[in-house]
């Protein structure tokens, strides 16, 4: 895929971030092209999820800038990527554990919806035409995801593989253009491992959108990625294919005989 | 100018049992994180066990006072280990409204004793004895709150400063897990600030009755004033307490005393709400306060 | 889930039917719902002055308490100021549908009806809430708990202070609903029916109170409803996922405030028709927030539950003069009693179930369920064959 000759649909540039005397983040810079399977890896403490939390408006960086379909996106506030076409899993399950599977995605629905408290509390006409067919629609979303059976499940009473999934439904939900994923497989059985990059790879390849992932476990990232960047210490030390940045030998020192090493050729069984 | 200096001075002493009471407050939300919204009640059992005790068992003052000292201590660190130990980790609104919920059964009991209507207070001197001097009235009950108080914040200040426990309190304010690795014992922390708490704010309840003479259940609910004083002083400085609670004492005071000029403009009562309307500006201002860290709930 | 006539929304956690026409589909709601009816029919007809007068007052201390829900169940913006709005909202319905100032130094009234002085007592209530809410809302927690406390102080300087509307700390007249010839503080006969004053009340709450119930409920399972919650259990992944937190807690604060303005207009109307100023004060506006801890956080029934538990229950006891003889004796009120017995309450519930009565319900049903459901699942059950969701009005 010639991913060269486009814009960009992301373009990070110069992001630093320092805060209580550490700079988590120092100069990082890429872009992502639309479409694509942007993996982001490094070492615990790189500055990922913090990259990730930029990126979602959580934290305003100290310095840089990033541009997302042209836009710039740090003049938005964290409600309104949403909005703007970006959803954002996250790492650790437990934010709404007592709401229900079917209602957690409709909450993924809130931006495409329309009803506010008037038409909500009278329900019949507006109100109830979009929950109808709001409500089918995230059906349809638990039906491919394979979570049906547990629509009226509260969250919390997920196992955590499937609370991820689950979590994974709801961005969906927002029909978002940039999907942000944050480790996705963490904590989760090699099978699911598996299953959940299929998925990912499903959302490439059938649905188009583009996907950032924040990653750990680097075979699962080797197989489905794209590209690759690798940080360490809040800072760029590889970009490129998953091929030559795992041959990349700043990659392998940053790794040190960790999962660099574990990781597993195209075809051998599983690390441990 | 007399007139000035009266109400300063009767700010000051005012400002002092806010000060206790805001001690309290700040000590247990440094230790647990929890504002003790019954720390009013504090006040009223103990002004009311000291006055029982004085009047109805003929008990000398100090020995009343030590006895109602031992009973809020009590009250306090029982509450805390059998109530307030299973609610860590509970939102906010449940903890805020089991201390209210103690607060009204403390309350409701000493109403239920039956004995808590126009009590006198008890008291070691005259409630109008004083000096005079330079035609400004220096009350006894005041001169004694000041000093009292002034006693209880260098107590304090030595105790967190160079004792073992002062010093394991102050560790586990700052970080409980890490104390907790250190060997701090979290439970005698917990123990410790209630026991504080109550006892100050007894002192604070003594004082306060003998100053308004005869005192009922009410006494209490001059505690929430402490909460502008919390707020303006910062909720986790010490220090802050008791600067925040003397100045409430003081605009209060000034506020009621020349209420009477600009009564038109603002009416009878203007002195209840000037500490909140303090508190609302600080908040909007300075929310951390004007000695607290700077990490505050606010979006 | 599985359930042989799931075509209808049922509750996740109890299996019943949530949407009020699912009622009607299930043999077991159409019973509950005639029963229901039958039951307000018996006590309307045959309950007696007493009883009515309780259940009345129940009634309005429920909207209340669900107007407190709105606000602080739902959306988790903790609030103690709820009597605030509650005598705004009361002083509007007095300034419009009070008695015209007889004598000078009267409070002010304009006699207007009640289509106008109760919908009013809510609309300025809730612009209130309007105006105080972009300050009150920058805060959280505590820090928000000690604001809405300075509001009821506040506003009982105000209220004290405002003569003209309120009558000062000696109070004044409230308008009581009238209807042409019919006023409900000295009834006449309708149609040849000659109807006690609570019995008037009664038929005025109960369709008020179902009203508001019902759409407090459908917001709660909709668009708005969700963004509350979210914004409850999750601030920073609400956003994230897209919902305005600003606009989301604006709109509770203004709708729980619409609603207490409305409470607050009938609090001080009924049983007396008269209030002064002190009885928007902090021990009111703190049995209130007993009764949304006790009934049910966030549940329209356990806001009806706990008012009825936290007000109705200390009015019963006085009515019917069940305090034993014994404490009687001792000066004690039934008043004590019950601030005795609620204080408890609170102190058990916060420990114990802090979701209140409907949470320990719900968590008993839902472990059935959950039970059960496991282990159809267990059975391998393949995850594509659920019918759709086919959602009832």
């Amino acid at each position: 895929m010639s991913v060269h000759s486009q814009l960009p649909q992301l373009s990070v540039a110069g992001i630093t971030l320092r805060f209580e005397g550490i700079t988590a983040l120092d100069d990082v810079s890429f872009d992502v092209q639309r479409g694509e399977l942007f993996a982001i890896i490094g070492p615990n403490g790189a500055g990922k999820t913090s990259l990730l939390n930029i990126l979602s408006r959580v934290y305003q960086p100290s310095h840089g800038s990033v541009l997302f379909e042209g836009r710039d996106l740090l003049r938005l506030k964290t409600h309104q990527i949403a909005r703007a076409g970006i959803a954002r899993t996250f790492q650790n399950q437990g934010q709404f554990p007592l709401t229900s599977v079917l209602d957690y995605l409709l909450l993924g629905r809130h931006i495409h919806m329309r009803s506010g408290i008037v038409l909500g509390g009278i329900y019949l006409g507006p109100a109830l035409k979009e929950e109808r067919a709001n409500r089918a629609y995230c059906q349809h979303l638990l039906d491919l995801m394979g979570l049906a059976p547990y629509r009226d499940f509260p969250m919390g009473s997920l196992p955590y593989g499937l609370q991820k999934r689950a979590d994974l439904a709801r961005a969906l939900a927002m029909q978002p253009r940039l999907l942000l994923l944050d480790e996705p497989v963490a904590g989760m059985s090699l099978e699911e491992s598996r299953d959940l990059a299929a998925v990912l790879l499903d959302i490439k390849e059938q649905l188009g959108i583009t996907q950032v992932l924040v990653e750990h476990d680097m075979a699962m990232v080797m197989g489905i990625a794209d590209r690759v960047l690798v940080l360490d210490f809040g800072r760029v030390i590889a970009q490129g294919q998953p091929a030559e940045v795992q041959a990349n030998p700043a990659v392998i020192t940053a790794y040190l005989g960790q999962e660099v090493q574990r990781a597993p050729s195209p075809g051998s069984v599983a690390h441990s | 100018m007399a007139y000035f200096i009266q109400l300063a001075f009767a700010g000051l002493a005012q400002g002092c049992i806010y000060a206790l009471v805001a001690l309290g407050f700040t000590i247990i939300f440094k230790s647990s994180g929890v504002i003790n919204f019954a720390q009013g009640e504090f006040l009223l059992v103990g002004a009311f066990i000291a006055s029982v005790a004085t009047f109805e068992w003929g008990l000398n003052f100090f020995l009343a006072v030590f006895i109602a000292l031992l009973i809020t201590v009590l009250i306090g660190v029982l509450f805390e280990r059998f109530a307030l130990r299973y609610m860590i980790g509970r939102p906010a609104f449940a903890i805020i409204m089991i201390t209210i919920g103690l607060d009204i059964l403390l309350r409701t009991g000493v109403v239920m004793t039956g004995k808590a209507n126009e009590r006198p207070p008890a008291t070691p001197y005259g409630i109008a004895s004083g000096v005079n001097y330079g035609g400004v009235h220096f009350g006894e009950n005041a001169l004694w709150t000041i000093l009292v108080t002034l006693i209880c914040c260098v107590a304090l200040y030595i105790f967190f400063r160079y004792t073992r426990y002062g010093l394991a309190m102050r560790a586990a304010a700052i970080d409980q897990e890490a104390a907790l690795a250190m060997g701090v014992n979290i439970r005698l922390v917990y123990a410790l600030a209630w026991g504080i708490a109550a006892a100050v704010a007894t002192i604070a309840g003594i004082f306060l009755a003998i100053n308004v003479t005869t005192f009922d259940s009410t006494l209490g609910s001059i505690a929430l004033f402490a909460f502008p004083a919390i707020i303006l002083g910062g909720l986790d400085s010490i220090p802050g307490a008791v600067v925040g609670g003397v100045v409430i004492g003081l605009v209060q005071l000034l506020t009621q005393g020349y209420e009477s000029h600009i009564a038109n403009f603002v009416g009878i009562g203007f002195d209840t709400i000037t500490p909140y309307l303090l508190m609302i500006i600080i908040l909007l201002v300075r929310p951390y306060g004007l000695f607290g860290t700077r990490k505050v709930e606010r979006v | 889930m599985s359930n042989a006539t799931s075509k209808t929304t049922r509750s996740a956690v109890s299996g019943f039917p949530s949407t009020p026409l699912g009622l009607l589909q299930t043999a077991r709601g159409r019973v509950l719902l005639l029963g229901g009816l039958i039951a307000l029919c018996l006590v309307f007809l045959f309950g007696g002055d007493n009883w009515l007068l309780i259940l009345n007052v129940v009634m309005i201390a429920a909207m209340a308490t669900l107007s407190l829900n709105i606000l602080s169940g739902y959306t988790g913006l903790i609030s103690l100021g709820i009597t605030f709005f509650m005598g705004i909202g009361a002083y509007t319905a007095a300034w419009l549908g009070g008695p015209h100032p007889f004598f000078p130094g009267d409070p002010v009234g304009l006699n207007l009806s009640i289509f106008i002085w109760l919908p009013a007592a809510g609309v300025v209530a809730a612009l209130t809430g309007a105006l105080v809410g972009p300050t009150a809302l920058r805060l959280k927690g505590f820090y928000l708990a000690i604001v809405t406390l300075a509001l009821v102080f506040i506003g009982l300087y105000l209220f004290k202070n405002a003569r003209a509307i309120t009558g000062g700390p000696q109070g004044r007249i409230f308008p009581t609903p009238s209807f042409g010839d019919l006023s409900f503080s000295s009834p006449t006969p309708v149609f040849g029916v000659l109807l006690t004053t609570n019995q008037w009340y009664f038929l005025l709450l109960t369709p008020l109170l179902a009203l508001m119930a019902l759409f407090v409920h459908n917001v709660m399972r909709s668009r708005a409803g969700r963004a509350f919650q979210a914004v409850r259990d999750n601030e920073t992944g609400a956003a994230i996922i897209g919902v305005n937190l600003f606009q989301a807690k604006m709109s509770a604060f203004i709708f729980s405030s619409f609603l207490a303005g409305i409470a607050g207009a009938l609090w001080a109307s009924y049983p007396g028709g008269y209030a002064e100023p002190n009885t928007w004060n902090l021990i009111l506006a703190i049995q209130f927030v007993a009764a949304m801890l006790v009934g049910g956080v966030a549940s329209v029934w356990g806001s009806i539950l706990g008012a009825a538990f936290v007000f109705g229950l200390p009015l019963a006891l006085d009515t019917f003069s069940l305090i034993p003889q014994s404490t009687s004796n001792t000066g004690l009120t039934s008043g004590d009693l019950s601030a005795i017995l609620y204080g408890l309450l609170i102190i058990l519930f916060m420990l114990f179930e802090p979701t209140g009565v409907i949470g320990f319900i719900r968590r008993v049903t839902s472990l059935i369920q959950r039970f059960d459901e496991r282990a159809k699942v267990k059975g391998g059950v393949k995850a594509n064959a659920s019918e759709p969701v086919e959602l009832e009005s």
